[in-house]
């Protein structure tokens, strides 16, 4: 693998993104609400003096869980199949790269744009209210950025899979919304509903709850800004019980797996489809 | 410096390319010539690398399935149509410049011999199919590699711009540069093949110099006849019996005829007092 | 932390306003006679190494009833036992060693003051609850001690009017399940706990005893901060509560005042700020109630179907749930509190509404960050109710297994639907006639702890910035054409030029 092919590549690919109307969209988006949301927190907790994290800061866990996975899932389902359908990839190929370096450069630039993005909302709402962490500390919030983008890295590779196997980018973008639908909505609603019908246990809840990406993302960082899980109920104190100190470890390697395996999968997609 | 054995690329049952072997020498020029679908963009998959095949080609010494990087770093490539990066003319060389290791400069050289010094800041995507043509020519040559492959070079240029294409090619060629190109076009061919490989379905129906190919029966075309019923069995005999390839298909009759016949099945119809009513040629047989 | 600070503060002042007393006097004369000849307090008995007393059971057994002994620093071995009505009080810190084993200092005696001493290293036995101080004798003061590494710290029973005052006391670094308790009073009518540090230590009880007075201290790393049961008209105010299981606990009484105390970071599976049990005419006023599992938790009180319990001008903050209360809980009335941003403002645990309590008195109800009204003609009062229906805290309450889904997309797409189909619209939890518009300030609680670093905040947040401009501005240069490239250098254009091709040009990488 050569560096500097890896390094063009990904710069391409950031500024790329940098000129790409969903990206731009995205990450305004994302940027703007944060900090809109971190007025409304400042002005929730500015008169008496003491800060913390309730429903108004978890609001920017919602907006996490809403656009990151949505910026991820569909810039990364566009990112092979326009390329492919552009010619630029073949393009590409026929230079002295190889398809690993492509795939590899690609992801990174992109995971790069995103997690600028991502970033950004977060230090400027962090400026803007000074205390998004409660006063636990900044490592809290680094963390917490971190794991942010690491979610939107997830999504990115999942999206990265739809697009390898996927024909067209709009069938590629299409599967991608009902993923993104899937993980952040209705596959809570229906784990919600199934909890109550079947009368689940805490401990099977969590075991399905937390095989989505998203909702690991979700108890890692209540895990961190609020230094355990009681806040989630019975199935919370289960987290507690099952892993101890652990907690976030064993969410993030969650996600480190999910981020992983779909770019595995997709680059043997990706590979036995061009060399085909 | 370019050498095939027995390369064959399946997909699936089907065979696009089909024990192919040749060899090329440095500096010399190499047609592949055939109809649409003979294989001949398959084959400079294949040579590229970008693709599985079974067989061996080496490039320079260089296996391109065992080191395909390094093979393409021999390679200047110039595509059928230029990709829409969504980049300027410069940017683009910049980009191919550091893929190739390349510098860029030389590429601005090359632009400005080529006539094309102010499109550096234009978008690539405004520029004819002349420009174009001429930047894809600009980039392939990125890194001075020995071996220039050309996908139809000439397929979406205008007479003069052709003219002027096959000048520079031939002026690369004698600086001793490798040339291989796809080609259904046989003047091209003429004018710039040392040697030619006929490809028919895959196979390599012929190898040798532009002499000793140009009597291999050329391409060959689907003909369908209409006429009327009553006359489409004595018509399949007549065609037979005078050696044309013929069969019933429905109401109309299929021929597969050499390209450059096509005017003779209607003819000897027309002598046996039997009416066409109508004919169209299908390309690809 | 601050409490902490003013708990190791307080008695280096001491130490050295002692002997700025003493300095003159040492200046002037032998050290030997000078202990003898001190005449800070006319008539007391001294101990130290060269004292006319050696040891403090010789100077005990000595002393006449209402003496007083000095005791000038030194390390003195426990236990001590004090059986007459006497003051002694420690000099330059003089330690009393437990040598792990049993109570150090038991106090059999009224009108026994002990002062300024440092006891530590108690015993751990559970059973015979080895103490630092063991008290039975009424009006008996224990003030300004350090109470270090013991299993009880104060320990007093059948101990009327006594006072406890300015020490510091610190339990054992052991798990909970083996902890003392930092402050144990047991029939020990109108004892007052002032100014207290206790940290690491089990409970601070207060048990059979009427009329205690609890002001100004610090309690933090502890189970319950206070917890009083079958005791009656007890003060708790201007006291600071954090990182307990439970700050306040009120069991089975009457008659309570709890008034600007700090109630922080009560954890735990039953974290709580203040939890009320059968408690008949609570009032609770001003206090800050904040980043607590549950805030206040009710359950069965008020008992008696004739009182009511007052809440007032408290600040609930940040808390999972603001207020919990157990169903058919009553007759409590909620005015001019502050909800602000807690994930559940007030909740029924097991589901159903709070309708038989009053949120609103005299045409005043409370603040509630989530109101969504106004109040047109500006007089402080919102001009339409507050009504709690969040459709998923109600959902959570019944069955709280689905708290795991809090703060998911779930969970608001819930809330939007219920409030966007009314088919889906439930009982409002709380309606509140006459909501505040603005928060009521409890101005003399005592402040919070852990206060966030907003110059940190802002440095890493700038940092993180700077880093996002720099990875954009690289990219973005490291794609881009740029112009200078264009003004190429001739001499190398000519090199440059098409020639023999370099069969190996580029190399491998």
């Amino acid at each position: 693998m050569s560096r500097s092919v890896l390094i063009t590549l990904a710069q391409r690919e950031i500024s790329d993104a940098l000129r790409n109307r969903w990206f731009i969209a995205y990450a305004g988006a994302f940027v703007v609400l944060s900090v809109a949301l971190a007025l409304l927190i400042d002005s929730s907790a500015g008169y008496s003096g003491v800060s913390g994290f309730g429903r108004t800061s978890a609001g920017l866990i919602n907006l996490v869980l809403f656009l990151a996975p949505l910026m991820g899932l569909t810039l990364g389902a566009q990112a092979l199949t326009s390329e492919r359908e552009r010619g630029t990839l073949s393009y590409l190929l026929a230079q002295p790269v190889s398809l690993f370096e492509i795939f590899l450069a690609k992801f990174i630039g992109l995971a790069i744009a995103i997690g600028a993005a991502i970033v950004t909302g977060f230090a400027l709402a962090t400026l803007t209210i000074s205390y998004l962490s409660g006063g636990k500390g900044m490592d809290i919030f680094l963390q917490l950025t971190g794991l942010t983008v690491l979610l939107a890295v997830v999504s990115l590779s999942v999206g990265y899979l739809i697009s390898s196997v996927a024909h067209r980018t709009s069938t590629a973008l299409g599967v991608a919304v009902v993923a993104w639908l899937a993980l952040v909505m209705i596959g809570d609603l229906g784990l919600m509903g199934t909890a109550i019908m079947f009368k689940l246990s805490p401990s099977t809840l969590l075991t399905v709850t937390i095989l989505n990406p998203l909702e690991s993302y979700r108890i890692a960082s209540i895990n961190l800004l609020k230094d355990s899980l009681e806040l989630l109920g019975p199935a919370g104190l289960v987290a507690t019980d099952r892993f101890g100190s652990a907690t976030g470890w064993v969410l993030t390697g969650i996600l480190a797996l999910w981020t992983i395996v779909p770019l595995a999968i997709a680059y043997l997609a990706m590979s036995r489809k061009e060399q085909r | 410096m370019i050498e095939l054995a027995g390369v064959t690329k399946r997909y699936g049952d089907m065979r696009a390319v089909d024990d192919v072997s040749f060899s090329l020498a440095a500096g010399e020029s190499l047609a592949l010539w055939g109809t649409n679908g003979a294989g001949k963009t398959t084959l400079l998959r294949c040579l590229l690398g970008v693709t599985r095949f079974e067989g061996t080609i080496t490039v320079d010494g260089i296996s391109v399935s065992g080191d395909g990087k390094d093979a393409r770093r021999r390679i200047g490539y110039v595509p059928q149509i230029v990709p829409v990066f969504d980049l300027r003319v410069g940017e683009m060389i910049q980009l191919t410049a550091r893929l190739r290791g390349a510098d860029v400069r030389q590429g601005l050289d090359r632009l400005e011999e080529f006539g094309l010094g102010d499109t550096v800041k234009k978008p690539v995507a405004s520029l004819s199919g002349g420009m174009k043509q001429k930047l894809a020519l600009t980039l392939a040559l990125l890194g001075d590699p020995p071996i220039l492959l050309l996908d139809e070079p000439t397929a979406n240029l205008d007479a003069r711009s052709q003219e002027e294409l096959i000048k520079r090619l031939l002026d690369l060629q004698r600086q001793g540069r490798t040339i291989v190109f796809t080609s259904h076009r046989w003047d091209e061919v003429r004018a710039l093949a040392d040697k030619v490989v006929v490809l028919e379905q895959g196979k390599c129906i012929a190898t040798g110099t532009v002499d000793e190919v140009a009597d291999t029966p050329g391409e060959r075309v689907g003909l369908r006849v209409r006429l009327a019923p009553e006359t489409i069995e004595p018509a399949v005999t007549l065609l037979g019996s005078h050696g044309f390839d013929a069969s019933r298909n429905g109401h109309s009759i299929l021929i597969t005829v050499d390209g450059e016949r096509k005017a003779e099945p209607l003819v000897l119809l027309a002598a046996s007092s039997i009416p066409v009513t109508d004919f169209e040629l299908e390309e690809q047989v | 932390m601050n409490g902490r600070r003013a708990g190791r503060l307080s008695l280096p002042a001491l130490i050295f306003l002692m002997l700025a007393m003493v300095a003159p006097l040492l200046a002037a004369t032998p050290i030997a006679g000078a202990a003898q000849s001190d005449g800070a307090t006319p008539g007391a008995l001294q101990v130290c190494a060269t004292c006319e007393f050696t040891s403090i059971e010789a100077a005990l057994a000595a002393a006449p009833e209402g003496a007083t002994i000095e005791v000038l620093g030194g390390q003195h071995d426990g236990p001590i036992l004090i059986e007459s009505p006497v003051q002694l009080i420690g000099i330059d810190s003089p330690v009393i060693e437990g040598h792990h084993d049993g109570t150090v200092v038991r106090i059999l005696s009224s009108d026994v003051t002990l002062q300024g001493f440092t006891i530590q290293n108690s015993g751990q036995n559970f059973d015979k609850e080895d103490s630092a101080v063991y008290i039975e004798g009424e009006r008996v003061r224990i003030l300004d001690n350090q109470l270090h590494n013991t299993l009880f710290g104060v320990n007093a029973a059948l101990a009327h009017d006594l006072l406890i005052e300015g020490n510091t006391i610190v339990g054992m670094d052991v798990d909970m399940g083996i902890r003392g308790d930092g402050i144990k009073v047991w029939y020990s009518h109108r004892t007052q706990i002032i100014d207290n540090d206790i940290r690491q230590s089990r409970d601070l009880l207060v048990w059979y005893s009427d009329d205690v007075v609890i002001r100004g201290n610090t309690v933090y790393d502890g189970r319950y901060g206070f917890h009083f049961m079958n005791s009656n008209n007890g003060i708790a105010e201007q006291n600071r509560l954090f990182d307990n299981s439970v700050g306040i606990y009120l069991m089975y009484g009457k008659g309570f005042i709890i008034r600007d105390n700090l109630l922080q970071g009560s954890r735990g599976p039953s974290g709580q700020g203040i939890g009320l049990k059968e408690i008949d005419g609570v009032e609770m006023i001003g206090n800050i109630i904040y980043d607590n599992r549950v805030g206040v938790f009710i359950d069965n009180s008020p008992l008696s179907p004739v009182v009511t319990n007052d809440f007032r001008q408290n600040l609930f903050a940040y808390n999972d749930i603001g207020i919990g209360m157990l169903p058919s809980t009553r007759n409590n009335v909620f005015t001019e509190n502050s909800f602000v941003d807690n994930q559940e403002q007030v909740t029924v645990l097991g589901g159903g509404n709070t309708g038989e309590n009053q949120w609103s008195e005299n045409g005043r109800g409370n603040f509630w960050s989530d109101y969504a009204g106004y109040d047109a003609d500006g007089d402080g009062v919102g001009d339409v109710p507050f009504r709690s229906e969040h459709l998923s805290e109600q959902l959570m309450s019944s069955w709280p297994i689905l708290r795991l889904f809090r703060f998911s997309v779930a969970e608001a797409a819930v809330d939007f639907g219920s409030r966007a189909v009314p088919m889906f619209r439930q009982n409002p939890v709380i309606v509140d006639e006459h909501p505040l518009v603005e928060q009521v300030i409890p101005a003399n609680a005592a402040k919070p702890a852990h206060i966030p670093d907003r110059t940190s905040a802002r440095l890493w947040s700038g940092g993180l910035l700077l880093l996002v401009i720099t990875v954009i501005a690289w990219a973005w240069r490291g794609s881009r054409f740029s112009g200078a490239e264009t003004r190429r250098d001739r001499s190398h254009a000519e090199q440059g030029a098409p020639g023999a091709p370099v069969a190996t040009s580029g190399g491998r990488s």
